[in-house]
């Protein structure tokens, strides 16, 4: 009887694996597509079938200078932030417990773009290098914020979205009104208030790719601290898991990640809280939650950068704003169904 | 035997003092159940036990080892405690919870091993889940929520487990197959039982050892029978009671009649 009930539980995982494996390759091929139609889509159009010959062999075309000068990084960054994003918001709902904390519910999407126009305003001249360091105190810095805002309450749902509202209202006032007092050097920050891939090249790729992949991987290694932290910081301690450490580190790590893709794209919100609540409804366990975050977010990301292409090649809206559509919606059926969750 | 011991132990919380220069012995291989009224301290002493809050003063020995000093994963496969109405996370399963339990015995270079899965598969076993395994704790009862909870714990493969009031919002079938099912682990499985329980009833029937606790101290501890007096409940919940045997379980149980404060 023990036997048949041992292959029972094995298929249960089995099958978890499976979807994941289903999910995962699914994920992979449509972001495959969709990176290829970024590549294709701008003010001149690329055929499909001409970009990805492109990636395969070079050419002589003014296509082959498009794909490679612009269009390539772009989407590269895209895939890349949308990737960090997902995976900062599936830490962070991991750590608080909480379907609704993201990087940008929180406010650490704005802190970190706050330190980027600062940065951008102040001192133009400085090493691109010191982006994403700076970036990341912005970030920490609205961390702490929430975190003294709801270190007496406690971290109900709904107090850690009032506190993020305060933090994100707090510190978009201060870029707005820096913005308005220097009317002239904010055209060049404006990807920091509203969150676009326009005009990303080579360069940012460069200054962002080390940061998100060690963010990543790390990320991938955690999922088994993750897991017993969604039981509760109690629980996790019973089981031999120090949680306020676990949970400084990881935090660290989510608002790196966080932090490396608003300086490259912007404050784009609601990736970090649309996808991991989404993977997390089939997927529960870290171990493919993780993975599988990253190639949604990068999918949910390019796929909205398309999108505006799409929509109108010349004058671009800004990412964030399509991505703050499609978020919305999102947020009231998670919020929904927490207070559903909460009256039974 | 003692095997777990509180010296001196001094817990504050919120600068508050709970527990004031405790001493406690508690034996291996019985079930003690710690009793008193609301905000005597009997979750702070089981915490404090099992090192989820710190004392600001004392030691907790465990095997005669300070806990403090231990590391926290070496704790964890001493002592498996379960905290008051935990919650899983969404959509998880009786299986997935389970498999945390193993947490403690795997690292980041070695992953599940066979040692790993028996081990949960005789969780499973003795909490009566192997059914159940694959179900969503959503969608399970109350009791067998506690039962797969219990069962996450019994897959820490622990001498000691701690349970804080693991009867709470279950109804009476449901609190005493708890009951049963941790007093089995203790008969059957040598599993050395600490827990906080409400109902003093309960605790004098599936327990072998009563501590009553009022403001942080220890006002008896030995056997249900010998430490439940009527004057002692009086005094511990400010109720008049009677104290009769039962003579089919052969333990005291009491009945409550009135407030002192109301008759006076």
């Amino acid at each position: 009887m023990i036997e048949n009930t041992i292959d029972m539980g094995s298929a249960v995982s089995n099958k978890r694996f499976l979807l994941f494996v289903v999910l995962m390759a699914s994920g992979l091929v449509l972001l495959g597509i969709c990176m290829t139609a970024s590549m294709a889509s701008g003010p001149i159009m690329i055929p499909l079938k001409h970009a990805f010959a492109l990636l395969l062999h070079h050419d002589q075309s003014v296509d082959n200078t498009i794909l490679y000068s612009s269009r390539l990084p772009r989407t590269l960054i895209g895939a890349l932030a949308g990737a960090a994003f997902a995976v900062s918001g599936a830490i962070m709902q991991g750590i608080s417990r909480n379907p609704l904390a993201c990087p940008s519910l929180l406010g650490i999407n704005q802190g970190a773009a706050l330190c980027i126009i600062v940065m951008l305003l102040f001192f133009p001249t400085i090493s691109t290098a010191l982006f994403i360091p700076f970036a990341f105190m912005g970030g920490i810095l609205a961390a702490l914020l929430i975190y003294s805002i709801t270190a007496t309450a406690g971290l109900s749902p709904l107090r850690l979205a009032l506190a993020g509202i305060i933090v994100n209202a707090l510190f978009h006032a201060v870029s707005r009104g820096l913005l308005l007092l220097f009317p002239d050097e904010a055209q060049a920050t404006v990807f920091s208030i509203m969150g676009s891939l326009a005009g990303r090249s080579w360069m940012h790729f460069n200054m962002v790719l080390p940061w998100i992949l060690i963010g990543l991987i790390l990320s991938c290694f955690c999922y088994r601290q993750l897991n017993v932290l969604c039981l509760g910081d109690d629980e996790a301690q019973g089981l031999g898991l120090s949680a306020q450490t676990t949970q400084f580190i990881l935090m660290g790590i989510a608002v790196m990640l966080a932090a490396a893709a608003v300086s490259v794209v912007g404050p784009v919100p609601f990736i970090g809280l649309i996808i991991p609540s989404a993977i997390r409804y089939f997927m529960p366990d870290y171990k493919y939650l993780i993975p599988l975050s990253m190639v949604f977010g990068a999918l949910l990301l390019v796929f909205a950068d398309t999108l505006i292409r799409l929509i109108n090649p010349v004058v671009e809206i800004p990412v964030g704003i399509i991505a703050a559509l499609l978020g919305g919606p999102f947020f009231v059926i998670i919020a929904r169904s927490q207070a559903k969750g909460g009256a039974t | 035997m003692s095997e777990i011991t509180l010296r001196q132990v001094s817990v504050d919380f919120d600068k508050v003092n709970i527990i004031n220069q405790l001493d406690l012995d508690l034996q291996q291989g019985k079930v003690t159940t710690i009793v008193g009224p609301n905000g005597s301290g009997k979750s702070t002493v089981l915490k404090t036990m099992s090192r989820i809050l710190k004392p600001t003063s004392g030691t907790v020995l465990l095997d005669g080892e300070a806990i403090h000093r231990m590391k926290s994963k070496y704790l964890a496969k001493q002592l498996a405690v379960l905290p008051q109405h935990s919650h899983a996370p969404e959509h998880m399963t009786v299986l997935e919870l389970v498999w945390l339990g193993r947490y403690p015995h795997q690292s980041l270079f070695r992953g599940r091993c066979e040692k790993d899965e028996a081990a949960v598969k005789r969780a499973l076993k003795q909490t009566d889940m192997l059914d159940l395994s694959h179900a969503r704790l959503d969608d399970l009862s109350g009791g067998q929520q506690q039962r797969a909870w219990i069962a996450m714990a019994l897959a820490q493969d622990t001498p000691y487990l701690l349970l804080d009031e693991p009867t709470t919002f279950l109804d009476m079938a449901h609190q005493l197959e708890t009951l049963e099912l941790i007093r089995r682990l203790n008969r059957q499985c040598n599993k050395t039982i600490v827990m906080v329980l409400h109902d003093v009833n309960l605790a004098a029937r599936y327990s072998d050892e009563l501590i009553l606790l009022n403001q942080g101290a220890v006002m008896a501890q030995g056997k249900p029978a010998d430490v439940l007096t009527e004057s002692l409940l009086q005094d511990l919940f400010n109720i008049k009671v009677r104290i009769l045997m039962d003579s089919h379980t052969g333990t005291p149980y009491f009945i409550p009649y009135c407030c002192c404060s109301e008759e006076v």
